[in-house]
C-alpha cells in the first residue's frame, strides 16, 4: 500500500506492506533508531512516539492503521517542546542506561504539549505508560517541571 | 481489529484462534464506525471511538459518569489512545475495565452480517471467557447504552499498581434514591475478575432494593455479596481475597453514598 506521512516535518511517500509496525517503518524503513524496541507488547513504552498529537506505542501499530496524510514525532524531531525536555533530562541527569528515556521524553512531550500546566499527579499519571528501571522517576519528574517553568 | 490492543499482541505471541499469520480486517478503513451519539433514551458508541474520545466526550461526561471513570484506569495514555471500548468488550476478559459498567446499564450489542443485524443483550453476546456469539461473517457495529435518570454511581478496581495492570477485582454500582433519599428504590451492581465472565450481584441487588439506607443494611449487604460470588485463584490473586475484597468494596460505595446523602 501507498503511503503519505509527514515524520518530523518530512513528507514522505512509501509503499510499505500495510501489516508493516509503525515501529519496524521507523526504524529499519527510514532509520530512525532513535525510537527504541523493548517489550515489542505495549507494555514498556520505550517505543512511544507521538502519532497525530497523540502518544502511541509504536510497536503495536500496523501501518494500515494509520489515516492518510499523518503525522508523526520521534526523538529525531525539532519540535520546541521536545528540545527543551531533552535539555533538562541532560541536566537534571533523568537517564542512566537509557532504555526509557527517548519514550520517556516522548510522553513528557506530549504530556506538555496538551497541558502545559501540570501538577505532580498529571505528570505520574501522564507518563506512566513509560517504565524505568533505573531512575526511580524522581530525577524524571524534576526535569519535566523544570522545563515547564521554562515554556 | 479496531485498535489492535490485544489483536497484534496475541498475533505477536501467536495466541488464541490467530495463529500464525492471520487474516485482519481493518476497520480503520470504515471511518463511519467512528461516533459516539445521544438519543432521547440512549448512548450509541461506534467500534473505533477509543477510550481517550470517551474520556474527552461531555455526552459520556454527562450520561455515564461511572463508565469515564472506569475508562481513565485502563493500561496508559498511549493504551487509551489506541483501544476501543468495543475491542474491550469483544475481547471479553473477566477482568476488562469498561464492562462492568457496560453489565449495570443492560447495554445491547448490534451484531451486524450483510443480510441480518440484530440488537443482543451484553450479557447474551459474551457468552464465556474470551467467547461472545457472533457468527463467522458478523461485525459489531455498534453498542447501545440505555440513559439512566437520577441516578448515582462509582466504579472502583483493585490491581496490583495503579498503571499497566490487570483487574484482581472490580465493581461498578448505580443507585437511584428515593425523592426523600432515604430509601433506595433501585440498585445495579456489576463485579469484574470474581467469575468466567462479568457478574451482576442479584441476590445482593434484591436485598438492597426497596429498603431504607441504615449502617445495618450496609453490613448485611457485604455478607451477601461475599457469599453470593464465587471467585477462583489465579496468577493475580486468590479467591478468598477476591471474596473479602467484594464486600469490602461494595460496603465502601455504599458508605460514600450515605455520606453524601447525610451532607445533602
Ligand atoms: C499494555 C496494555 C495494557 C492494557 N491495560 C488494560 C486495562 O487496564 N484494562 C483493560 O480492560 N484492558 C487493558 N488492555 C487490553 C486492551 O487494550 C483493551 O481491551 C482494548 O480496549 C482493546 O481494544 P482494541 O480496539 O485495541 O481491540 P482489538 O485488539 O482491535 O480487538 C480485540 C478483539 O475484539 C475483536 N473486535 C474488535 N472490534 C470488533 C468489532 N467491531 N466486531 C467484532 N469483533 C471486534 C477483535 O477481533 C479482537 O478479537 C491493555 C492492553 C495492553 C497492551
Ligand atoms: S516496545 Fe513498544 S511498548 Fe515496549
Ligand atoms: S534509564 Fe534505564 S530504564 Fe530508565
Amino acid at each position: 500500500m501507498i503511503i503519505r506521512i509527514t515524520i518530523n516535518g518530512r513528507f514522505i511517500v512509501r509503499d510499505v506492506p500495510p501489516n508493516r509496525r509503525l515501529l519496524d517503518f521507523l526504524r529499519e524503513d527510514l532509520g530512525l533508531k532513535g525510537t527504541k524496541y523493548g517489550c515489542d507488547q505495549g507494555e514498556c513504552g520505550a517505543c512511544s512516539v507521538i502519532l497525530n498529537d497523540k502518544i502511541v506505542t509504536s510497536c503495536i501499530i500496523l501501518m494500515a492503521q494509520i489515516p492518510l496524510n499523518s503525522t508523526v514525532l520521534t526523538i529525531e524531531g525539532t519540535d520546541s517542546v521536545l528540545q527543551l525536555i531533552q535539555e533538562k533530562f541532560k541536566e537534571f541527569g533523568a537517564a542512566q542506561c537509557g532504555a526509557c528515556t527517548t519514550g520517556m521524553i516522548m510522553a513528557a512531550t506530549s504530556l506538555l504539549h496538551l497541558n502545559p500546566n501540570v501538577n505532580q499527579e498529571e505528570i505520574e499519571e501522564g507518563l506512566c505508560g513509560v517504565l524505568c528501571r533505573c531512575t526511580g522517576y524522581t530525577k524524571i519528574y524534576d526535569a519535566v517541571k523544570e522545563a515547564q517553568k521554562q515554556l | 481489529m479496531a485498535g489492535g490492543t490485544d489483536v497484534l499482541i496475541m498475533v505477536r505471541n501467536k495466541l488464541g484462534v490467530w495463529g500464525e499469520s492471520p487474516p485482519l480486517l481493518n476497520l480503520n478503513s470504515i471511518p463511519d464506525l467512528n461516533f459516539i451519539q445521544e438519543t432521547d433514551t440512549n448512548i450509541e458508541i461506534g467500534p473505533l471511538v477509543t477510550h481517550t474520545q470517551l474520556l474527552e466526550s461531555p455526552i459520556i461526561a454527562k450520561n455515564i459518569p461511572v463508565l469515564k471513570k472506569a475508562v481513565s484506569i485502563i493500561g496508559s495514555p498511549q493504551i487509551r489512545n489506541l483501544g476501543t471500548i468495543v475491542g474491550n468488550m469483544c475481547r471479553a476478559s473477566p477482568a476488562a475495565d469498561t464492562l462492568a459498567p457496560l453489565y449495570t446499564r443492560n447495554t445491547l450489542v448490534q451484531v451486524q452480517t450483510v443480510n441480518n443485524s440484530e440488537l443482543l443483550p451484553i450479557d447474551e453476546f459474551i457468552s464465556g471467557p474470551g467467547q461472545i456469539s457472533i457468527p463467522k461473517n458478523g461485525l459489531v457495529t455498534k453498542i447501545v447504552i440505555p440513559k439512566l435518570e437520577g441516578y448515582r454511581g462509582d466504579y472502583i478496581s483493585l490491581r496490583q499498581r495503579y498503571a499497566l495492570s490487570i483487574v484482581v477485582v472490580s465493581i461498578a454500582v448505580e443507585v437511584l434514591l428515593s425523592k426523600d433519599k432515604l430509601r433506595i428504590d433501585d440498585i445495579r451492581i456489576s463485579l469484574g475478575a470474581v467469575a468466567p465472565t462479568i457478574v451482576r450481584a442479584r441476590k445482593t441487588e434484591s436485598l438492597l432494593k426497596s429498603h431504607t439506607f441504615s449502617e445495618d443494611l450496609i453490613e448485611q449487604s457485604e455478607k451477601m455479596i461475599v457469599e453470593e460470588c464465587r471467585p477462583i485463584s489465579d496468577i493475580r490473586s486468590n479467591k478468598r481475597y477476591r471474596k473479602a475484597m467484594t464486600g469490602v468494596l461494595l460496603g465502601r460505595i455504599l458508605k460514600n453514598l450515605n455520606q453524601y446523602i447525610e451532607n445533602i
